[in-house]
């Protein structure tokens, strides 16, 4: 408690305010755009997106296009934090999702060769991202009620692993009568939970930059060599709840048939 | 609003303190969701039964799978926000309760309102026709005798208008509330 007094105590510097800014003010932008696309539709419309390239599934098209958009916005933000960062452990972590970054969009491109690399590319980037953001956490000295924000990051990336782990146990298993039933999993409540989800991200995105990891009084002493490993609850938290919602998907969709005819 | 919003991180903070720091608004999002979820999937099935409507509604494996997906969720956090592996076991069978309860309460409230709703309005639709049916409707309708030995009878418009009818098939007017009438 003493250590977060002494953190906050430090005034940060103007330069690093204007950066922090722009910082949120990309991250909200990011956000609107991934709210809106749900609810509205697709902002680049069907028939340009087609014309851009006609061989390839539209959907891929979309993802792609989304994927490259979310890149560029996000490596310009995670450049600026980059320069603000507090310690060692931080702009290393900085540099991992950059890196990571990078990485998702090559595999999303070669995803176009084969639908298996688009999906085992994300659990990998998405693993790197977790370990980036598990690493922000512990490597600084947050409040409390920042460190219960930026676990939204944890939790948002543990879900998506899990469901793109989903997509290739599951739906590459399942025979073609099952198809009709899965259509709706990805539907429209599924979507609006999406947008819920994002306002609760942004509202962690603004802390994330606001917290005392990116306040840009760069502290020079020597980072535990703890705070590297990945054997800690957080990723305890990634295999637990990975082998729970494993398990109740396994039990729901062996029973699909029973559970179905509850209704009719 | 705000009482409502925390109830949910209010009760774990008064159960288990200091040992356990989660989000405020995430548990209650997940809760409050698998409500829509169930009123969705309920709601939904029961006017297509009832109307005979075809609302696309999900799946119950689908929404299911979804309900998964936001105890999933809640267990992460449980896992992350709390120290000791004791109470992130009992704080994430907790949540899954809330969430599958949640959803629960959203099938039940949403077919209640919805049965309450049509019964109301098959009641008042029976009312009206009963009342057309054994002419009760005229009884409020109020009645002057006049001094020529007719019966008028004072029926009410849609938009406030008055007329006034007599026994024999003649119509009347008033312009002081019903003192004096003037045959048209």
């Amino acid at each position: 408690m003493e250590q977060n007094l002494q953190l906050q105590a430090k005034p940060v510097p103007k330069s690093v305010q204007i950066k922090q800014y722009i910082a949120i003010g990309l991250f909200i932008l990011i956000c609107c755009y991934s709210v809106i696309t749900p609810i509205f539709g697709n902002i680049i419309p069907y028939d340009i997106m087609e014309s851009i390239a006609p061989n390839i599934e539209i959907w891929k098209t979309y993802n792609i296009f989304n994927h490259f958009l979310y890149f560029l916005v996000y490596v310009i933000i995670w450049g600026i934090l980059l320069t603000i960062t507090s310690n060692k452990a931080t702009k290393i972590a900085v540099i991992l999702y950059i890196v990571s970054a990078v990485l998702e969009l090559i595999f999303i491109s070669l995803g176009l060769l084969h639908n298996g690399l688009w999906n085992v590319g994300l659990i990998a980037t998405g693993i790197a991202y977790f370990y980036v953001f598990s690493t922000i956490i512990r490597a600084n000295n947050l409040s409390n009620s920042d460190k219960a924000w930026l676990s939204i990051y944890l939790i948002s990336m543990v879900m998506s692993i899990a469901s793109l782990g989903r997509d290739i146990l599951i739906l590459n298993l399942a025979d073609d009568t099952m198809g009709d039933l899965f259509e709706y999993i990805p539907g429209r409540m599924a979507s609006i939970w999406g947008v819920i989800f994002s306002i609760i991200v942004c509202v962690a995105s603004i802390r994330l930059v606001k917290c005392g990891a990116f306040s840009g009084n760069y502290d020079s002493t020597p980072t535990p060599k703890e705070v590297y490993s990945p054997l800690n609850k957080h990723f305890a938290a990634l295999l637990i709840t990975l082998v729970v919602v494993y398990g109740m998907w396994s039990i729901l969709y062996s029973n699909i048939q029973t559970i179905e005819n509850i209704l009719n | 609003m705000k009482k409502i919003l925390f109830a949910i991180y209010n009760l774990e903070k008064s159960i288990w303190g200091e040992e356990i720091n989660p989000n405020k608004y995430l548990a209650t999002a997940t809760i409050l969701f698998a409500t829509c979820l169930g009123a969705y999937l309920a709601g939904g099935e029961y006017l297509n039964d009832l109307l005979n409507w075809h609302i696309n509604t999900p799946t119950l494996t689908a929404s299911l799978s979804m309900l998964t997906v936001l105890i999933g969720y809640n267990v992460t956090e449980s896992i992350i926000a709390t120290e000791s592996p004791k109470v992130a076991t009992w704080r994430a069978l907790m949540m899954s309760g809330l969430v599958i309860a949640g959803f629960v309460v959203g099938i039940v409230v949403s077919v209640v309102i919805l049965f309450i709703i049509t019964a109301i309005i098959t009641i008042f639709l029976l009312l009206t026709v009963l009342k057309v049916m054994l002419g009760v409707g005229d009884s409020d309708n109020r009645k002057f005798k006049l001094d020529n030995g007719d019966e008028v009878t004072e029926y009410s418009g849609l938009f406030g208008d008055k007329t006034y009818v007599g026994t024999l098939g003649k119509t009347y007017s008033t312009d002081d509330g019903g003192k004096t009438f003037s045959e048209d």
